[in-house]
């Protein structure tokens, strides 16, 4: 919101003092001063100066030398040989500067000294709507009576400065030039006073002689008020209303047409203005447009409506979108004499819906999309007319035809000081709530320490004693909170889930593990799908999609992790980084059914962890997950399987409690090749909610034994296609588990050296141990010969 | 000991010999025996291999060594210098043990020396190798892990939600009506018209309180989504909400807390500013900014001269918040506040802009071990 300081001045006497104090004052009221424009300060040095005498350049014919009265005598060399005594010219001396940028410096022109230069309007930024002559390409000539030998921004009244406020949203009351300064008043403890053209609006009912209103959706308008005034004349608005609308980015059109919009930056209230004589039938019918039906708006381009949209139509057709825009036939012309200002409230969804589904937005629809109280529809209406009737442009007719099914009732808050404390938790004297509530232009009273505040209508947002609290001590002051307070309450611990506690061991892990985490967005490309060579039927492609994603891209809610690890594995692999290992722990969403309905998605937390580089292969990145497995003392099996993004034979599925909790291996090629992978790649996913919800702390202490133990290493030749983990178990189920304490597998070779084909070489390493005795050797040989006895009758394996 | 000194020692061995009242054939004997191991004594001194030093023990000390030998000389004496014999031979027995065992420390010494110095290493020198190499969490965690960690120790419990949610939780239960312009397409990812990507962690507040009792002291983290992205927004990003309901809880306690929250966060003297502001769901409500954490309140880059940092929106909750939740606002009182994470990691770690935070180059997240 721009709120210039000399239309402010209109309803606030600020002189004295300084924008920036304002600003300070705002922003200490809740009112976020973004920028101090200052609007001359891109002009500086350019004074008004009277030309004294002219006489011919000795050395050019085409120039002249002028002696000139500014703030001082000067001399201008100039060509613009029309000028004459008595001309009143901005000068631009020595070291000025221009809205160009560029600084006149005083010089010799050919042979005679020029103290600066004459400047036209495009060099002092200004258009020919602001000062006549503005707009040529030559010294602009100014009026007789402009004073001479001040700053130029001063004599033609350019020297404002406007503050770009923010607005709250619960404020829609302060979105105009009015209810800010309500608030300034309030803060500088000035008094507001209402310029003499809010006039009471003339009784009677001359009005509904020409006019009806129909008001057939007072869902979506509920307030329909209009007046209208008649001899109208139409004609250019004077400069100080001009200047206003230009400084708030509006073009001035004509008189009546910038009252509208005056009105709308001054009061917030958006207006509309028809001519008489096109509302066919005298009507102004308030209703839903008809499906398909058409209207050319101020735009120039034909809209196509739907009963989604409300219309103001006359008799027959609609003359406007509401609270949007104009229709081109209805509005004000150069000869029209009888006009209709509306000043409607219509809903801010429904002009919303409107505006975007047709989209079309203006300085109109944006407003009422913020929200419009039932106050400002009657500030709009005086105003309109009181601006026709003060500027002798035309006549009031008497009466107004109004629809307002619904007034605002009155309001009363009820509150002592004591509940003000309880919100704030710091006492406000019961003299100083009654004066700042009194001069935010909220009417209280306070007897026997009870006050009762009678809410305005333009402060809907204020309904209970916690809105008064807010009122009271944003000027108050929210530096009268001391500091170093203490907070008293019931005396709880702080605690942090198992799951909660487990996530971050994880990421500890992990982390410890070489592991960098990542953060990526949990909404992907349906790309992704095909990327990773997803079948058609996977439920995987069974995703939440977004109805407004920011791009196809971020369109779906990620249903595994897979794609988001592969894009940051590819950006570190594009931007040759040679290794890398990263993790994440985040959520994938999984839909029960789709379209989503009243369930939400399944949120899963997913462990993902992705690695490449020349130290990795499938066995290193698998003994991370291990290891961690180890650590979360959770145990889990790992088989052969296949993925469809993955490379069919070094890929391991991982269960635990005989379900599937995950996955890793390597990432198949084609996969890799369409993230612009060329290296190979590993991927593990792993349900990470299973693991923070069954990680088993510490428990059970186990004595160590004191016995020594006995190592023993077998050669076992074997099937190449027999899994480590069917060796290792077969070994465990045939020895005693009391005794066995350990078996590993710490080598295994193919090749040559075996002399059968399809053959492996498998080396084994086994711990016995008793936790009673010293085993001796007899003991540890028989057990021996148990395995292999197993080994040959259950897999064929033998000893090498 | 040197070789010079060895020899003088052994010198005094040979006249104590010379002395003794035993045969010259003993006298002989004990001298020319003595003289070849006195020799391969001091050669030992130049020896490297451990293994000479065994071979002169076994030699000379073992069962069948030549010193070992001599003790047979005891035996074989006459009976009248059977004493004297002993006395001799035992002499130089342990003169040689003395000076072997003299001898093999000294080897030991050189050994250890000679071991030191080839195992000397340039301990300025690393290795670079993947499996030794830590990870990180990205500053988004760290940050989360920091914060949590400060309100855990206040009594605030952490609490989730899902970030898929009903606008109910998301809105009309935090007053925000359906024709609030927050709840607009453009500010919202909706998945349908009742369903839609979490804007604000709010909706856990909402959640905790239609289903816990107070009194209430939570914490929030998580993911929200907004359609904005650019050098300070980004479609998805953290924020953390904390909730405190109990009796008589006010907005000095709100900042009671806060200060807290500054102080162990930035640093001890971190100063705490309210704003007013306006959020639908407190009443009234505060913009808090805290003293710049890289100036110190004096004016910088950072802060944009201003001193201060906007960093969480906070306020007392709105009692029409309360009566939604099924929570008494006669007897009850309470305070919300939200940060984003983002923000609060990019003040922090001086990161200048958002979309570095999702960028996942080793070269930016190896920044944060």
């Amino acid at each position: 919101m721009l709120v210039p300081i000399k239309w402010l001045n209109d309803f606030v006497d600020v002189s004295g003092i300084s924008p920036e104090e304002i600003a300070d004052k705002l922003v200490s009221c809740g009112f976020e001063v973004e920028e101090i424009i200052d609007l001359s300060k891109d002009v500086t040095g350019v004074v008004t100066a009277r030309i004294d005498s002219v006489s011919k350049h000795p050395n050019a014919d085409k120039l002249i030398v002028c002696e000139i009265t500014a703030d001082g005598k000067y001399t201008v060399v100039t060509n613009n040989s029309r000028l004459k005594p008595g001309d009143i010219v901005p000068f631009a001396k020595d070291g000025a500067k221009l809205h160009s940028g560029t600084v006149i410096k005083k010089g010799e022109v050919r042979g005679v000294l020029s103290d600066g230069m004459f400047t036209g309007g495009k060099e002092l930024n200004l258009t020919e709507g602001d000062v006549k002559g503005a707009g040529e390409d030559k010294v602009l000539v100014l009026p007789q009576d402009t004073p001479v030998g001040v700053d130029v921004n001063k004599a033609l009244e350019l020297d404002d400065i406007v503050l770009d406020i923010g607005i709250t949203a619960n404020r829609i009351d302060a979105n105009g030039i009015l209810g800010i300064a309500r608030e300034v008043a309030a803060v500088t403890g000035r008094e507001l006073k209402m310029p003499s053209d809010y006039i009471d609006l003339p009784e009677g009912n001359d009005i509904g002689k020409k006019l009806s209103i129909v008001n057939e959706a007072p869902d979506l308008c509920f307030r329909y008020f209009a007046a209208m005034v008649t001899d109208v004349k139409i004609t250019e608005s004077p400069t100080y209303i001009k200047r206003r609308l230009k400084a708030a980015g509006l073009r001035p059109i004509n008189n009546i047409v910038d009252i509208t919009n005056y009105i709308l930056l001054e009061v917030g209230q958006p207006m509309h203005a028809f001519d008489l004589s096109t509302i066919k039938g005298g009507k102004i019918v308030v209703r839903r447009a008809k499906e398909n039906e058409k209207i050319v708006a101020l735009d120039g381009k034909e809209y196509t409506l739907s009963p989604e949209n409300l219309a103001i139509c006359n008799a027959e057709e609609p003359m406007a979108i509401a609270g949007v825009m104009g229709g081109a036939g209805y509005s004000i012309f150069d000869n029209t004499t009888e006009v209709v200002f509306e000043s409607a409230g219509f809903k801010r969804d429904s002009v919303r819906r409107t505006s975007r589904s047709l989209g079309l937005s203006s300085d109109s629809s944006q407003r009422f999309s913020k929200g419009i109280d039932r106050y400002s529809q009657l500030m709009g209406l005086k105003k309109a007319v009181g601006m026709v009737v003060e500027n002798g442009w035309g006549k009031a007719v008497a009466g107004t035809i109004d629809s307002y099914p619904e007034p605002l009732p009155e309001k009363t808050v009820e509150f002592t000081a004591s509940d003000i404390e309880k919100i704030l938790g710091i006492c406000v004297p019961e003299d100083k709530i009654l004066s700042i509530l009194n001069s935010l232009s909220i009417p209280t009273e306070l007897s026997d320490g009870k006050f009762a505040s009678k809410i305005p209508g333009f402060r809907e947002d204020i309904v209970g004693v916690n809105d008064i609290a807010e009122e009271v001590i944003r000027m108050y002051g929210y530096d009268s909170f001391p500091s170093d307070s203490k907070m008293y309450g019931a005396l709880i611990t702080g605690t942090v889930t198992k799951q909660q506690a487990n996530a971050k061991k994880i990421a500890s892990f992990m982390v410890g593990a070489g592991a960098y985490e990542t953060l990526t967005y949990s909404f992907i490309t349906p790309k992704s799908f095909d990327m990773l060579g997803l079948p058609a039927d996977s439920l995987q492609r069974k995703a939440v999609t977004l109805l407004n994603p920011l791009g196809e891209d971020y369109s779906v809610m990620r249903t595994s992790m897979a794609h988001s690890m592969l894009k940051a594995l590819a950006t570190n692999v594009i931007r040759r980084n040679k290794s890398v290992r990263l993790f994440e722990i985040s959520k994938v969403f999984i839909p029960e059914t789709l379209p989503l309905t009243d369930k939400l998605p399944v949120e899963k937390n997913i462990l993902v962890f992705g690695a490449y580089g020349a130290a990795e292969d499938f066995y290193s990145v698998k003994a991370v997950l291990e290891a961690l497995f180890d650590y979360l003392r959770i145990s889990v099996d790992f088989s052969a399987g296949t993925l469809s993004h993955m490379h069919p034979t070094r890929t391991a599925l991982i269960s635990a409690d005989g379900r599937n909790i995950g996955y890793v291996g390597e990432v198949s090629d084609k996969t890799a090749a369409a993230y612009g992978i060329d290296k190979r790649v590993y991927l593990a996913e792993v349900d990470a909610d299973y693991l923070e919800t069954f990680a088993k702390d510490y428990s059970g202490f186990k004595v160590i034994s004191k016995y020594p133990s006995v190592e023993r290493d077998l050669a076992l030749v074997t099937d190449e296609n027999v899994e480590a983990k069917k060796i290792l178990s077969a070994i465990r189920e045939a020895a005693d588990t009391e005794l066995l304490t350990d078996v590993s597998i710490f080598d295994v070779f193919q090749g040559a050296n075996l002399k059968e084909e399809g053959k492996k070489s498998v080396a084994v390493r086994l711990t016995f141990r008793s936790n009673e005795r010293t085993l001796v050797d007899d003991e540890v040989v028989k057990l021996i010969d148990g395995i292999l006895v197993k080994l040959q009758s259950s897999l064929g394996i033998k000893l090498r | 000991m040197s070789n010079d000194e060895l020899k003088e020692l052994f010198k005094e061995q040979l006249q104590i010999i010379e002395a003794a009242p035993v045969s010259d054939d003993v006298k002989k004997l004990l001298t020319d025996r003595s003289e070849g191991v006195i020799e391969e004594l001091a050669a030992l001194k130049d020896k490297t291999d451990r293994r000479d030093v065994e071979n002169f023990r076994v030699k000379h000390f073992g069962k069948s060594g030549d010193i070992t030998e001599l003790t047979r000389l005891i035996g074989k004496a006459p009976v009248e210098s059977k004493k004297a014999t002993g006395a001799v031979v035992n002499g130089i027995r342990n003169f040689f043990e003395k000076m072997f065992t003299e001898a093999e420390k000294e080897f030991s010494e050189r050994e250890y020396a000679a071991r030191i110095r080839d195992e000397a290493l340039d301990v300025t020198l690393s290795r670079s190798n993947l499996n030794e190499e830590t990870g990180a969490l990205n500053p988004i965690s760290i940050v989360k892990n920091d914060i949590v960690s400060i309100f855990a120790g206040m009594g605030f419990s952490v609490v989730d939600g899902p970030e898929i949610e009903f606008t109910k939780y998301n809105f009309e239960l935090l007053n925000i009506p359906e024709d609030h312009p927050a709840r607009d397409p453009g500010d919202s990812f909706y998945i349908n018209p009742e369903i839609l990507l979490r804007t604000q962690t709010s909706c856990v507040q909402a959640r905790t309180m239609l289903e816990s009792k107070p009194p209430i002291r939570v914490v929030c983290p998580g993911k929200v989504y907004r359609p904005d992205e650019d050098a300070t927004h980004s479609p998805m990003f953290h924020q953390i909400e904390g909730l405190v309901v109990d009796e008589n809880v006010t907005l000095k306690d709100l900042k009671a807390v806060l200060e807290q929250f500054a102080r162990r966060f930035f640093s001890e003297n971190t100063k705490v500013r309210f704003r007013p502001s306006f959020f639908p769901f407190t009443e009234p409500s505060v913009e808090v900014d805290l003293s710049c954490a890289m100036c110190g309140g004096k004016g910088c880059r950072l802060c944009k001269g201003t001193g201060w940092l906007e960093l969480l929106g906070a306020g007392v909750v709105n009692p029409a918040v309360f009566d939604m939740c099924g929570i008494d606002s006669k007897k009850y009182s309470g305070f919300a506040f939200g940060m984003g994470l983002e923000r609060a990691a990019m003040v922090k770690y001086g990161i200048p802009d958002m979309r570095l935070l999702f960028d996942n180059d080793k070269r930016i997240l190896s920044q944060f071990k």
